[in-house]
């Protein structure tokens, strides 16, 4: 578990040189939902190159799909993609390696960005897998600024007349977005009751940016019988260094060199401090 | 001539075609009635998928099915207003 959240660290100062380089990218939900994509494809899922064709591998769609650059970092480390190919060629014009999830690269189920349409597309494949007879798990990450859109709600009223039980969807719960907090643009500090009233079990993680607490969200979710889960995970926008925390300018923000020397500092420091302990 | 409505023949034909192949499906969002569309859901419950009043999440919940049912899969998505958008395999396929 401490070498997954060492690797969280190193995974964010894999995101720094592929925005660095391709001079774009949306760093500050790359770094909030670090923690949760770990997790995922180096302890819950049974997703890697070997079994990309197995029918009954787990399914993830990055429902927030403007934090590629995160996503890219993974399926790097867990080798459906070249790191340095990525950081090369990141949003270069005519790059396979654009800003948003395209299913067309290896170890992408789903094309998304488009936000409010991650949850619903897991509602059909979570479907499937029942109507299939198949035990594999689908996992979706949304933002808490996506859920604005009516279009989660729909999939969440699905999911729960369905009793897709082995749907579980994650709130990347960082409290901001590109306008500023979530709470000045449209209020989202209820969201518990509101999923609970759409009929889901809700696991509140105090500490989204933490191994430890979304591991044990994850295992109960698996335990769950009959309603599909939703993991809200406080996390930190920017997480990793206070250049860039809890910061709404550092949604989209390029990091100049020094923000790049200080930034990469702090994340070493991080991930020093993990392997320590 | 007697003449059949083109959403009877419709559900004539994807009954034909989904009882020779248990991965063809049918959404819908409340129109089983005015899509003529009934009797599929009757003899074939398990392949027949109700929404509700949500087109949106009719087209997502479709494209999510096809990229996860597994053989020659065919997929049929009825809205009440634009009746037979037809989606298929392509819509989620892998290209890699």
């Amino acid at each position: 578990m401490e070498n997954l959240k060492a690797l969280a660290y190193k995974l964010r100062e894999d995101v720094v040189d592929i925005i660095a380089e391709g001079k774009a990218g949306h760093i500050g939900g790359d770094m909030s939902v670090m923690e949760i994509l770990t997790e995922l494809y180096f302890e819950q899922m049974n997703i890697g190159p070997g079994n990309w064709e197995d029918p009954d591998r787990d399914r993830f769609v990055l429902s927030k799909g403007h934090s590629m650059e995160a996503y890219y970092a993974v399926l790097a480390e867990k080798g459906f993609l070249d790191k340095e190919d990525v950081i090369a060629n990141f949003s270069k014009f005519g790059s396979k390696y654009i800003g948003h999830p395209n299913n067309k690269l290896p170890g992408i189920e789903m094309n998304s960005g488009s936000l409010g349409h991650g949850l619903p597309t897991s509602v059909g494949m979570a479907l499937a897998g029942k109507k299939n007879g198949q035990n594999y798990r689908v996992y979706t990450v949304m933002g808490d600024g996506e859920l604005a859109e009516g279009s989660v709600w729909e999939g969440a009223m699905a999911a729960s007349h369905y009793k897709l039980d082995n749907l579980c969807a994650v709130v990347d719960r960082n409290r901001l977005q590109i306008s500023g907090r979530t709470e000045d643009v449209m209020a989202q500090d209820d969201l518990q009751e509101r999923f609970c009233a759409f009929g889901w079990h809700v696991i509140n993680v105090k500490d989204g940016n933490d191994i430890a607490q979304l591991r044990e969200a994850f295992e109960e979710a698996k335990r769950i019988k009959e309603k599909p889960t939703l993991l809200i995970a406080n996390t930190v926008k920017g997480k990793g260094s206070p250049v860039m925390e809890d910061k709404a300018g550092w949604h989209h923000k390029v990091p100049n060199a020094e923000e790049v020397q200080k930034i990469k500092l702090d994340l070493e420091k991080g991930r020093e401090a993990a392997l320590c302990e | 001539m007697s003449k059949i409505a083109n959403k009877q023949v419709i559900c004539d034909v994807l009954l034909d075609a989904a009882k020779e192949d248990k991965e063809v499906m049918v959404l819908c969002s409340d129109s089983r009635g005015s899509a003529s569309l009934s009797p599929f859901a009757d003899e074939l419950p398990e392949q027949f998928v109700e929404v509700g009043i949500a087109e949106q999440n009719l087209v997502s919940i479709a494209t999510g099915l096809s990229r996860c049912l597994r053989n020659g899969f065919r997929l049929w998505a009825f809205l009440e207003t634009v009746m037979g958008l037809y989606l298929d395999r392509t819509a989620g396929k892998r290209e890699n």
